[in-house]
């Protein structure tokens, strides 16, 4: 996020563009609340009526996988009607006549047409947008999980310089993180591409810092992201894999392609707190980790922050810190690094990344501090590209819509969105663990919109079973005017019913991000 | 000015407090979008009181003109009856007079749309599908604007004794639990939607039509009595302000029925309080009444005979304010409990001590009206009846 | 927002404050105890318990000093022996009806009763119904209830769903789920907010009962459930948690949860947890094993490997779940000991 999360209720307009807020991040959506119970506008793209989008003053309910000519419109009623921010473009950007052109192929009836929206409604969103003066964007999954995400992230980015709004209190462009440490993980350097702190692996300067610091040569050859690991499992290029705290079997697109590659991997270490679907199958050595309330440690929120993990309780029988395994294999493997102690681990972290230098355990203690801190001294950063884009000039892109990977077709002729719900989290592993959060929602559903329903003859509440080219998986079907016509929904939390045993390959092709957003699919009842 | 032909008359709701000035603050209100706003307070509750049903069964025509005239003396642009639900008869001579108004081209067409307030158990935030404010309403163009004359509607009330205090009569019409609210802000400055309103009584507005029209001379010389109880016969009756109860019940009511005796009486519905035959020459006014401890209030005299012990109606009185509390605040819906079981017999009076305190927190602790008189009840029996409430 | 100063007398005293400010944040900048009960930072004020009555040249009587708001040249008084004998007998009708929760949980009502010195109240009204729910998260005592309407507030304020009421009136006011239905039946979304803005406990974690909130350690860490990152504090009794609860004014969350982040935490100590290393066996099952074994077996296997087939064929995928400190570790071991560069994360939001 460029901006702090507490700022959120200062806005004065909030563009929730793919976010589910109220239920995949249902405290930082008490904000959203809070700016709208002050008169906030409120403008939702999202092809469900989420709670937010029956709020919203705005509802542009698009096609799933159609945010480029949405966003486009929005840009190319924003230039018509001369409301950019014509300062900010001319002084702190580049490339604006790639992104002036090409939208000025999406007037608002063509993109209309595509994300099946009013006319009208893209013209309104894209005025509040603009003429407010503290607008904010907030996106999540329905951005990113698409063939096109970086491209979909690009033109929200254009929209913002298009209008100045950034760098500013509660004005900027806000990616909600789904994971408790997504934001530390991708700092942490886990990514073929960076090393630590976001520093490029293949720039020597860089592997020369860590080559130092760590006292061993660094290999400069890029390595494999996590869709281009699957696939080299199939080649026989990827032997052996190494699985900290993640279920592959359940997370990733395309499950039976997935498991094929697990059948041929010659050695899989599982590293977790219960048994998974991977481990279960797959893992050569399953080792038992500890949880959250287990450990010490530092976790980095949405915003930015590096907040204090503490260990309140003890681990079950012989369970044992991720650090401390992770250490102990590398001393297997003839390493001798400093002692399993996470605040000597996080001083090394901080040594070697300069937006993280100022970061230390004992300002943290009460409060977290948000990178950039690059001094001691510094107080963190509350929002990002103040005064001027980070990177000096604000890049346009001119960017063009992108079907997705698969569409409906007369075989599966719905399309299949998925997400997350508010009562359970990820595979459940854990909430599926708490009977009252069980009892709320036990079981795998699909929504469907009430003229589909009809058609098909599917009762609300009846047993269904969802069909892509790929596989199928039971659902009970909840008949929802949620949807639109032609469009279905399903949680992907039950392992008992894999979302991904649907999903298909598509992938962005930049960051390998697979479309969990659109899936053709049809639909049969039970005992047909 | 016209307002100030108004000067002497005081509302008739029971708090008695000077109709020019209430007018004047809404005229002097700046007119804010969504227009300032007329309500017709007839959700008479009341008890000893019914002159507002009559008024809307003989004289609704007049009731409405002095709405219409207050509008356009305030510059309001639509008006609101909040007629009490049980009045069903008045309901439909009220919509009579609506459509002949409409005719003769006092209201705007449309008038008499009607829509229903919320009661309890009550939300605390707006139903659902609940009208919406004037200012969210574009296809109503304020009348002003379109020059057209009064548009006045109706809301049924929400049926509780407490949609009657102005306030709660306000969250009532926006659709939520009708509680009161804090004052200040007073309805004058921020009402209904929070929009500038005035809000009279239908004895009122009828008074002021009367005053207007140049029927009337003396503003506030006479009121209408409700007179009810054991008397011969009851009903609503125009006399004097200053007439004793003595005269009212032998000259228009006939005497007490089989000229028992009378026991105690009720001088201005329940809340202010029984007083003993003692009291019958005490003149029916603000002063004579102040002289006796209490108040005219809506003017509702109810005559009790012999046996009835004053106490029992005391009691009758306490248990209704209790039930009746909307329970927003403590002293109002916590009070009232304890002295209607006190004063009941359900539970052993405190030392005098205790007793004094909680009617001092009722007092000065409650949110409205209802709260802060109710304790009058009973300084009103420890006064005239105090060995009946030990 | 106007920044403007206003000046006014409080207690005799001059006293500048913003404008906006409320009489109670006024009297409480200058440390004037002022007693509340409905009144709770995070919601609107209320004006209801008439606890914080204080008193105002020219109003007829006292006002709630958390619904008035600072005027200039306001003149008030927020402690006098009246003041202070009316909020006493306020209290003491709240103890009226109010019968305090068992289960050791915190009661405001115990600070209220020892400030105004309350012993027995003169009158005791009969019980409430209790309130039987088959959910497993909020549990309500009834009794325990005085109608603060922190808990209904919250929930049309904060959470903006309205799955609570103040229904009913007179002595049959009541605090309920919508319509008076089971928490699971109304748009309840289970965040628990109502339990942490009842004051006396009246509203509880029914997983927690009977846990004496005094006797617990709690321990500050940071919610796993999504990336907003929540501040929250882990209650544990004898080394287990038993309750989790969060600070107002601390973290992104200001004391807030979800139904996750508050519920969700049996998973902890759930039977279902990894206590000892596994290592598949001949006889392709999983099989219980020492640490050194289990050691040595990932050593093998990924040397194995490497020299085989090099490194770049061993691939590390890190989660987004763990710690900074551990997935640092974990690509440091895949750059500088297995010396490649292979290791991803769940794919980047």
């Amino acid at each position: 996020m460029t901006n702090s999360i507490a700022e959120i209720e200062d806005a004065d307009c909030l563009f929730v563009i793919g976010s589910n807020t109220t239920e995949a991040h249902p405290v930082l959506a008490l904000r959203m609340k809070k700016a709208m119970r002050r008169g906030a506008k409120l403008i939702v793209a999202d092809p469900r009526r989420t709670w937010l989008a029956q709020h919203a003053d705005i509802h542009l309910q698009l096609k799933p996988g159609t945010d480029i000519p949405l966003v486009n419109a929005m840009a190319h009623v924003i230039l018509d009607e001369g409301l950019q921010a014509q300062d900010y473009i001319n002084n702190l950007t580049e490339n604006y006549d790639a992104f002036a052109q090409a939208v000025a192929e999406w007037p608002p009836e063509r993109a209309a047409e595509v994300c099946g929206v009013n006319a009208d409604d893209i013209r309104d969103a894209a005025r509040a947008y603009a003429t407010t003066d503290r607008s904010g964007i907030y996106y999540t999954l329905g951005i990113t999980e698409h063939v096109c995400g970086v491209d979909n992230v690009r033109t929200l980015s254009n929209l913002a310089l298009a209008t100045g709004h950034l760098g500013r209190e509660a004005v900027g462009v806000n990616p909600l993180r789904g994971q408790n440490n997504v934001q530390g993980c991708n700092d942490m350097g886990n990514n073929p591409l960076y090393l630590p702190g976001y520093q490029l692996v293949g720039e020597d300067e860089n592997r020369a810092r860590f080559e130092q610091a760590w006292g061993t040569p660094l290999s400069a050859v890029p390595g494999l992201r996590l869709d281009q690991m699957m696939d080299r499992m199939h080649t026989g290029e990827l032997r052996a894999f190494y699985v900290m705290g993640e279920d592959p079997l359940v997370s990733e697109p395309n499950l039976a392609h997935v498991e094929e590659g697990f059948e041929k991997v010659d050695f899989v270490v599982c590293q977790d707190i219960f048994l998974n679907e991977t481990s279960r199958r797959y893992a050569d050595v399953v080792l038992p980790a500890t949880c959250f309330a287990e450990k010490d440690g530092t976790f980095t929120n949405s915003e930015r922050r590096v907040q204090r993990v503490r260990k309140a309780v003890d681990a079950p029988g012989n369970a044992r810190p991720d650090l401390e395994i992770i250490i102990e294999v590398a001393k297997r493997l003839g390493a001798e690094w400093a002692p399993a102690e996470p605040q000597v681990i996080w001083d090394e972290v901080a040594d070697l990344m300069p937006k993280f230098y100022g970061i230390r355990y004992d300002r943290i203690e009460e409060t977290g501090l948000q990178w950039p801190c690059p001094d001691r001294d510094h107080p963190g950063s509350k929002f990002l590209h103040e005064g001027a884009p980070i990177r000096g000039k604000g890049l346009f892109y001119g960017v063009d819509h992108v079907p997705p990977w698969e569409e409906p077709d007369e075989e599966y002729p719905f399309l299949l969105t998925t997400g997350r719900t508010l009562y359970h989290y990820n595979a459940a592993t854990q909430t599926a663990r708490s009977a009252g959060l069980v009892d709320k929602q036990g079981s795998n559903f699909i929504e469907i919109a009430p003229a589909d329903a009809r058609d098909l003859g599917v009762l609300d509440g009846a047993a269904v079973q969802v069909e892509s080219r790929r596989g199928k998986v039971d659902a009970l079907a909840v008949v929802t005017d949620r949807l639109s016509p032609g469009v279905m929904w399903m949680p992907m939390h039950f392992a008992a019913a894999r979302a991904n045993v649907l999903t298909g390959d598509g992938r962005d092709s930049e960051v390998g991000t697979p479309e969990y957003k659109v899936t053709a699919v049809r639909l049969a009842t039970h005992g047909h | 000015m016209d307002i100030q032909r108004l000067e002497g008359l005081r509302g008739c709701g029971g708090a008695g407090f000077p109709v020019h000035i209430k007018w004047q603050a809404v005229a002097n209100e700046a007119t804010p979008e969504g227009g300032k706003v007329i309500v017709c307070n007839a959700d008479e509750g009341e008890p000893g009181t019914l002159k507002d049903g009559w008024l809307l069964n003989e004289q609704p025509r007049r009731v409405l003109l002095g709405m219409q005239r207050a509008a356009a003396m305030v510059g309001a642009v639509r008006a609101y009856v909040y007629l009490r639900p049980e009045y069903t008869e008045q309901l439909r001579f009220l919509q009579v007079a609506i459509n002949d108004l409409i005719e003769d081209g006092f209201l705007s067409p449309g008038s008499g749309a009607m829509w229903n307030g919320a009661g309890f158990p009550g939300r605390s935030v707006q139903r659902p599908g609940h009208p919406l404010p004037p200012q969210e309403m574009p296809n109503i163009a304020p009348a002003a604007a379109t020059g057209l004359p009064l548009r006045l509607d109706i809301v049924l009330g929400g049926g509780a004794y407490i949609c009657g205090e102005e306030t709660a009569l306000l969250e009532s019409m926006e659709g939520r639990r009708p509680q009161p609210r804090h004052k200040p802000p007073y309805p004058t400055q921020s009402g209904l939607w929070g929009l500038p309103t005035l809000m009279n009584n239908v004895e009122t507005f009828w008074w002021a039509e009367r005053i207007l029209s140049g029927e009337i001379e003396t503003p506030g010389s006479h009121r209408l009595y409700s007179l009810s109880g054991d008397v011969e016969r009851p009903g609503v009756y125009e006399a004097p302000v200053g007439i004793t109860a003595r005269d009212l019940i032998d000259h228009f009511g006939g005497g007490v029925v089989n000229r028992e005796q009378i026991s105690c009486w009720i001088p201005g519905g329940a809340a202010s309080g029984v007083l003993p035959a003692s009291c019958l020459d005490t003149p029916l006014s603000p002063e004579g009444l102040k002289e006796v401890g209490t108040s005219l209030g809506t003017a509702g005299v109810v005559v009790y005979a012999k046996p009835t012990q004053p106490v029992e109606v005391a009691a009758e009185i306490m248990k209704f304010f209790a039930d009746e509390s909307c329970s927003q605040c403590t002293p109002c819906r916590l009070g009232n409990r304890a002295f209607s079981d006190w004063i009941s017999g359900v539970h052993e009076w405190p030392e005098p001590e205790v007793t004094e305190r909680w009617l001092e927190a009722m007092e000065l602790g409650s949110i409205c009206g209802l709260g802060f008189t109710a304790p009058l009840v009973v300084r009103q029996m420890q006064r005239w009846f105090s060995e009946a409430v030990v | 927002m106007s920044h403007d100063k206003i000046t006014f007398n409080l207690d005799g005293e001059a006293l500048e404050v913003v404008a906006g400010t409320t009489l109670l944040d006024a009297c409480r900048s200058k440390g004037a105890q002022v007693p509340t009960l409905c009144h709770e930072d995070r919601l609107e004020p209320f004006g209801g318990c008439r606890m914080c009555l204080v008193e105002l040249d020219g109003a007829p009587r006292p006002v709630p000093a958390c619904k008035t708001n600072v005027a200039s040249g306001m003149v008030v008084r927020s402690g006098s022996d009246s003041l202070e004998r009316v909020r006493g007998t306020i209290a003491e009708m709240f103890m009226a009806e109010h019968r305090p929760a068992t289960g050791g949980r915190p009661n405001a009502m115990d600070k209220v009763a020892k400030r105004f010195n309350l012993g027995a109240p003169p009158i005791q009204f009969p019980e409430r119904a209790q309130y039987h729910d088959r959910n497993r998260f909020i549990g309500f005592d009834t009794d325990a209830c005085i109608l603060c309407n922190r808990c209904v507030r919250y929930c049309d304020e904060v959470m903006q769903v309205t799955a609570l009421e103040h229904s009913g009136q007179g002595p049959n006011a009541i605090v309920q789920p919508t319509d008076g239905l089971s928490f699971l039946d109304t748009s309840c979304e289970l965040c628990g907010g109502c339990i942490s803005s009842c004051p006396t406990g009246a509203l509880y974690e029914k997983q927690s009962q009977g846990v004496e909130e005094s006797s617990c350690d709690t321990t500050r860490t940071v919610c796993t459930f999504c990336g907003v990152g929540c501040v929250i504090d882990l209650n544990t009794k004898d080394g287990k948690v038993v309750k989790v609860t969060a600070e107002q004014g601390v973290g992104p969350n200001d004391g807030h949860l979800c139904t996750k982040g508050r519920f969700a935490w049996q998973f902890i100590h759930h039977d279902d947890r990894l206590s000892e290393p596994l290592v598949r066996g001949e006889d392709g099952e999983l099989h219980a094993a020492t640490w050194e074994e289990a050691y040595a077996r990932v050593a093998e296997g990924l040397t194995k490997v490497k020299q085989e087939h090099g490194a770049d064929s061993i691939g590390f995928l890190a989660s987004s779940r763990c710690t900074n400190e551990d997935v640092y570790v974990l690509q440091k071991l895949a750059r500088s000991v297995i010396g490649t560069n292979n290791v991803h994360s769940c794919a980047a939001t």
